[in-house]
């Protein structure tokens, strides 16, 4: 494992070159990373606000009125007018015109003023199950605050009935004093699923740069020939990876740069950390990366198959990355594929320092993860391209 | 005569790209199989289910009245309890790894404070930073103390020897389509439109380019074929490979992991071919525009991949999408498939309310396959 600096040099200028003359190249290499961002930046967002929701109000009572009154007043429900029937409702939501549907009948409010039941009837949309969850969990708690507080005047009420019937001297039933849940929100207080998933993207946008170029452009050599052409010229193969893998690693870097420049000053995602503890773990993320990417060219002939089998590194190593889908809500044995992914120690990393603001203390776990894993993985493609080329 | 003898030369065209496809090994198993080892897979592993969110507690006061509260966190699918810490430190550190998604902090002279009528306040402290699960784990916390707080009136009432009044208001909340929430249910669905958005239009895209890396489109050329036959040549085996590929994904789904499949599976069938020939012309519109095999896929991949996965509405709702972005995703083809298959599956309903989509899907196909196989090149480059 000879590498002679001075010998590659040239080597990589002449990749990096043969790389940048292509204005097309240079287009997939600077501009699409940005305008990804761009574009994906604004996107992604799992707020759930803007709810429509139709109402029949059958009582249009002061009662009936306020419950709607809680919904619409609470900011994340739109009414949607118009609706005269709980038919026509339901033909709306069909069409995925209205996500919630109430219906207060006739006698709501005599119901509750004299002690019995009134029931009203809600219809969620549960086709998006993780928005119908927050949808679910804001009706619950607007109709159960509701519900509640007539409870309470009704325990209240029972009690003072009982209390002015004792007498005097008696111990007056106390009403019980209610337990109170105070919340506060750490990490993103306001909530914003942008400041989530936002961050991450820069990962997934070089992912697939690093593993798409560095098979790719290997892979052609080999389909053209010219490698062999390589192969006999005095350089080594650890030389030739060095070439080879270099250029797109640096381009990655820069893009990593750019693209976290881009989410702190353009989207304005609180960017709590430590951007050097960042910009190392970017590097051993580019290294593994480009290790997957020598791996598919060392075991692919032709680029129809080296993009094939790319598929098959890329997609899952998205999905079980946590990016979207939460590894810890998956079974434990998909668990193990999330544990050997690179980009979920990546996605993790990235999630400690925008949003927590933690450091080497916390995430050390995550680097050595994506350290240990790149290193295997660069070791045994570099062994497996050497032998590919005698 | 004219028509036979242009449907000859695609028939040609078609099988000897199918020869192709078949002489290579590997390219013929995994784009067969691919798409099923990743429903499959993908269908198992795949969840945003809020359940088990780990809880840990902190109990300054350790009274009967503290640990009833406890309890009542203790005995559901929802949230579990992972941990006691002993002080707020821990709490903290233990957010900050993420070992724990939400701390409870039950004050001193918790019990003391509530039986003397003072307020009692338990601080819940919440790990944001994926807002949505937060928010569903904050509504399960809120219903939790809400229930405790009404269990107590009620048992504070029967002591006293009263009949507990009646729940005012009783909700009947029906949740539609999906009424257990299962998140697999339109997991699978969007992954099902993603896998084939990438697949037809990623294979597709190489073949044009690698005509011409190889050198053969020139002898290609020679040939009395035409533009559109060779576009139409070209998609035919790998229609009918994503065809053959959308069958089983879609049994896989049913019989496997349970998806409810309401409504009709012909139509299904049909929105999803019209799909497919909409995404193969932009495969081989790009193949053609590009002339190069690296180039093709990367812009394949950037134009399907990320875009059916993040500007087609399967994660992220599209109405909190700025107009702008908006206006993109109309591009997006897996956007009106996806809205179609969750249409046709869960709800149950027909083209009578999907005929906008497939509208739109079938404006996407025809002004994608009249730009390809404009953009098709059929001189030789001097």
């Amino acid at each position: 494992m000879i590498i002679k600096f001075s010998k590659i040099t040239g080597f990589i200028r002449k990749e990096f070159l043969q790389m940048m003359r292509d204005v097309r190249m240079r287009m997939v290499l600077f501009a699409a990373p940005v305008i990804m961002l761009l574009l994906f930046g604004y996107a992604v967002s799992t707020d759930v606000k803007s709810i429509n929701m139709a109402y029949i109000d059958e009582d249009k009572t002061e009662l009936s009125r306020e419950l709607i009154g809680k919904f619409t007043s609470s900011g994340y429900f739109i009414n949607y007018a118009g609706i005269k029937s709980p038919l026509e409702a339901g033909l709306q939501m069909d069409s995925g015109k209205i996500e919630v549907f109430l219906h207060i009948e006739n006698g709501f409010e005599k119901k509750i003023r004299s002690g019995s039941v009134a029931s009203v009837q809600l219809l969620i949309d549960g086709t998006d199950s993780s928005r119908a969850s927050v949808i679910v969990s804001y009706v619950n708690t607007i109709t159960q605050a509701f519900s509640y507080n007539f409870f309470r005047q009704r325990v209240m009420l029972s009690l003072s009935a009982i209390n002015s019937g004792r007498q005097k001297g008696g111990k007056a039933v106390k009403m019980p004093q209610d337990v109170e849940l105070k919340q506060r929100v750490f990490f993103n207080p306001d909530l914003s699923s942008t400041n989530y998933f936002l961050p991450v993207i820069q990962g997934l946008i070089i992912c697939l740069l690093t593993i798409m170029l560095t098979s790719m452009s290997i892979v052609k050599e080999r389909e053209t020939g010219t490698i062999d052409q390589i192969a006999v010229s005095p350089i080594t193969p650890w030389e030739l990876i060095a070439g080879k893998t270099i250029p797109f690693a640096l381009v990655s870097f820069i893009d990593i740069i750019l693209i976290t420049a881009l989410i702190v000053f353009w989207f304005k995602v609180p960017f709590k950390g430590n951007i050097l503890f960042l910009m190392i773990s970017a590097a051993v993320f580019i290294i593994s990366t480009t290790s997957v990417g020598l791996f598919i060219s060392t075991i692919s002939k032709t680029q129809q198959q080296a993009i094939l089998t790319m598929f098959f590194f890329l997609l899952p190593s998205i999905m079980f990355s946590g990016f979207i889908f939460p590894v810890s809500s998956m079974p434990p044995a998909a668990q193990v594929i999330a544990f050997v992914n690179p980009v979920k120690y990546y996605v993790d990393i990235i999630r400690g320092i925008f949003l927590k603001g933690v450091g080497f203390d916390v995430l050390w776990p995550n680097l050595t993860a994506l350290a240990v894993i790149g290193s295997v993985l660069f070791y045994v493609s570099a062994r497996r391209f050497g032998k590919s080329l005698e | 005569m004219k028509i036979l003898s242009s449907a000859k030369r695609i028939l040609a065209l078609g099988s000897k790209e199918w020869i192709q496809i078949y002489r290579d090994g590997r390219s013929l198993v995994l784009s067969f199989l691919l798409p099923v080892i990743m429903m499959v897979i993908f269908g198992y592993a795949l969840s945003m289910d809020v359940t088990h969110v780990k809880l840990v507690v902190l109990d300054n006061d350790k009274t009967p009245f503290s640990r009833s509260l406890i309890e009542e966190f203790s005995h559901n699918e929802y949230i579990s309890v992972i941990n006691f810490a002993s002080n707020n430190g821990e709490i903290d550190s233990l957010l900050n790894g993420g070992e724990a998604a939400m701390g409870l902090v039950i004050p001193v002279e918790f019990e003391k404070r509530h039986l003397s009528g003072k307020s009692a306040d338990i601080q819940l402290l919440v790990d944001g930073s994926d807002s949505s699960s937060a928010l569903v784990s904050i509504g399960y916390v809120q219903a939790i103390v809400l229930d405790f707080n009404q269990a107590n009136e009620i048992s504070e009432m029967k002591q006293n020897g009263i009949k507990n009044p009646e729940i005012p208001v009783d909700i009947r909340s029906r949740i539609m389509y999906n009424s257990e929430l299962k998140s697999k249910n339109f997991i699978i669905p969007g992954i099902l439109a993603i896998i084939m958005a990438i697949i037809s239009a990623l294979i597709t895209s190489l073949t044009i380019s690698r005509e011409w890396e190889r050198g053969t489109m020139e002898t290609l050329i020679s040939t009395p074929v035409r533009r559109f036959e060779l576009f139409t040549g070209k998609m035919i085996p790998y229609i009918f490979i994503a065809l053959f590929d959308v069958i089983v994904s879609v049994c896989l789904g049913y019989f496997i992991f349970g998806v409810p499949l309401k409504g009709n599976f012909t139509e299904l069938y049909l929105i999803a071919l019209l799909f497919l020939i909409g995404n193969s012309s932009l495969g081989i519109l790009i193949s053609s525009a590009t002339k190069s095999q690296v180039l093709s896929v990367q812009l394949s991949m950037m134009i399907t991949f990320l875009p059916s996965f993040i500007l087609s509405g399967y994660v992220f709702p599209v109405k909190n999408m700025p107009a702008i972005v908006q206006a993109f995703t109309y591009l997006v083809p897996a956007k009106y498939l996806i809205l179609c298959i969750k249409g046709i599956a869960l709800k149950g309903i027909g083209l009578t309310l999907l005929w906008s989509q497939i509208l739109f899907l079938f404006l996407f196909c025809i002004i994608v396959a009249i730009g390809s196989i404009k953009y098709l090149d059929l001189r030789i480059p001097e």
